[in-house]
């Protein structure tokens, strides 16, 4: 019972001293980062500022040179990708990483199956699983790509294909959710379209954004941080940060 | 089951695959009764080799090695120890799987171009060992004399068309049965890991696991075909499991449609009908394996059988297209 309580009361992801050195470069450099359940986050910071590495480090890509990743309370830091995802953090890509040459549908399926024990079942067609069948056919609809369900992935606009992003990696039922520039590429319309669906996801979900568009960030997260080469460089409010003349100075250039 | 029946093109393909297969070889000579089983029981072999090929994007250029080795072990379980069908049919499965399981380590970490080098390294060593370990497999000299079984039904498989149509339901066994595994979930994530491995594991999928799997999955299917090719022939030798042999599964793979099943199976027909063909006339028939490859890669890189549904599209939307017009105009 008290660990159960205690799990509840653990912040959703606690980064410590969190480092990892490609060759010489030091591409993230200590960052301390905690994240309480239910929270929007936004991560900002211009180009190499180490924001993408940093979603690879948690998401279980590359394994840190240094420090220390806590989830729900437990130290993930060594976990393979496989089982950071069974353990409900899921991801999205800045640049559109999705099954090409397979159906929006099969796009979904992948996965809607991705953590349960049934996609090792050989014998036994797909189409008959009406719980993945089922799950699938309702993130198609709440992502309004019911219509385009037969279509394969590499005929869709980019609009459709960054939607599928974020569309798969809820399709999983996370509990953390990392999203890469989500909008990266979108027409303003369509950007205003995706912020609308991510201020809708269900409240219990913690997400975590990568956004360099500052509507959508200012918008979207109570809390923004920001980083700067590798490094944890302020955190704050909207308009902390929007005051924040160091933030001014690299983020939006100095004059 | 609804599937193979909503279009017309399909009817018609089953229909020509039934009579062909089914109805007429009691009126073919026992020249084409024996091509028909040689292309079956390579069309086995090239629908195994696809799993990896087609549906995970792994290019195994070892394939014959396990077919060979499923050969071997029922040339030497029914001449040396006379053992029956039964007995050298999952020996030889077994022995072909227990391989790839063992091999399965080493190629399973590797993608694209390692993995192709791995595995033909893997069937070299195979081939290596069927070449040189002269007291068990006789050396280059192979081991002849396997005789058909008899596998306890009032029919002679001695005779070339109920030895043909034994083979046809082996075939169709294992038709259905990789046609299962590829629509199943584990079929559906190797497809999945063709298109994109990283997104797979941040997906939470263990693509080692899947991959390894699938190895060994394929490896059955090939052991399953060499069982027959043993019975078949008669004869094995190294030249069955060969880079050569190897080669020409990738190539009826590749010309027939990689990632559908009954492409590999045309490409097996085709490219056996070819070498029967083409042998009577000139020794050069790695020239023309060349030369074919050449002409599927330029002409047709998705395969005849895509080919072939591109063309069927391409028609029915101008027709679509046609009536379409007409109708506007009308209008």
């Amino acid at each position: 019972m008290e660990s159960e309580e205690k799990k509840e009361n653990d912040p959703c992801l606690v980064l410590e001293d969190l480092s990892i050195d490609f060759g010489g470069l030091r591409a993230v450099d200590g960052v301390n980062l905690t994240i309480e359940p239910g929270e929007r986050r936004v991560l900002m910071g211009p180009n190499g500022a180490g924001k993408t590495t940093l979603f690879n480090l948690i998401s279980g890509i590359y394994p840190p040179s240094r420090g220390r990743i806590t989830y729900f309370g437990k130290d993930i830091s060594k976990y393979p990708i496989y089982r950071r995802a069974a353990l409900g953090i899921a991801r999205t890509y800045q640049v559109t990483n999705l099954f090409r040459c397979l159906t929006v549908a099969e796009n979904i399926l992948m996965a809607c199956q991705a953590l349960e024990r049934t996609k090792f079942v050989m014998f036994r067609t797909l189409s008959s699983y009406r719980r993945h069948t089922c799950r699938c056919d309702d993130v198609l609809k709440e992502f309004d790509l019911w219509g385009k369900r037969g279509e394969l992935v590499k005929n869709l606009s980019h609009g459709d294909q960054r939607r599928i992003e974020v569309a798969m990696a809820l399709a999983e039922k996370p509990r953390l959710l990392l999203l890469d520039e989500p909008a990266a590429g979108l027409s303003s319309a369509e950007t205003q379209d995706l912020t609308a669906m991510l201020k809708r996801l269900d409240p219990s979900i913690t997400i975590v954004l990568i956004e360099h568009d500052l509507d959508v960030a200012f918008e979207f997260a109570e809390k923004i941080t920001v980083l700067y080469q590798g490094k944890f460089l302020t955190e704050g409010t909207k308009e902390e940060i929007r005051n924040n003349p160091t933030v001014n100075e690299i983020y939006l250039g100095a004059e | 089951m609804k599937r193979l029946f909503n279009s017309p093109t399909k009817i018609i393909g089953l229909i020509l695959a039934v009579s062909v297969l089914l109805v007429m070889p009691p009126f073919y000579s026992s020249y084409w009764v024996t091509l028909l089983t040689q292309m079956l029981i390579f069309a086995i072999l090239a629908m195994s080799l696809d799993i990896l090929l087609g549906y995970s994007g792994l290019s195994s250029f070892g394939h014959a090695g396990f077919f060979g080795v499923a050969g071997y072990v029922v040339a030497i379980l029914s001449t040396r120890y006379k053992m029956g069908f039964l007995f050298c049919f999952i020996s030889g499965i077994s022995l072909s799987v227990l391989i790839s399981l063992i091999f399965g380590f080493l190629v399973a970490h590797a993608a694209g171009v390692y993995f192709l080098i791995i595995t033909l390294a893997l069937g070299m060593v195979l081939w290596g060992l069927a070449f040189r370990w002269v007291s068990m497999t006789g050396g280059d000299n192979g081991i002849s004399g396997i005789i058909r079984p008899d596998i306890g039904l009032p029919i002679a498989l001695k005779d070339p068309l109920t030895f043909y149509y034994t083979i046809l339901v082996f075939f169709l066994i294992a038709l259905v049965l990789m046609a299962i595994l590829i629509h199943s979930p584990f079929g559906h994530s190797l497809k999945g890991i063709r298109e994109s491995e990283s997104r797979m594991r941040v997906l939470g999928y263990h693509s080692w696991l899947h991959k390894y799997l699938a190895y060994v999955v394929s490896a059955a299917f090939a052991g399953f075909a060499g069982v027959f090719w043993a019975y078949f022939n008669g004869f094995i030798s190294p030249f069955d499991m060969d880079l050569n042999a190897s080669i020409e599964i990738v190539l009826m793979v590749i010309l027939g449609g990689p990632g559908t099943l009954i492409g590999p199976a045309l490409g097996a027909g085709i490219i056996v009908f070819l070498k029967n063909f083409i042998s009577a006339y000139t020794q050069r028939w790695l020239l023309i394996v060349g030369a074919i490859y050449i002409l599927t890669i330029l002409y047709a890189p998705q395969g005849l059988i895509n080919l072939l549904k591109d063309w069927i599209r391409a028609r029915q939307s101008k027709a679509c297209g046609k009536a379409f017009s007409d109708e506007e105009a009308q209008t």
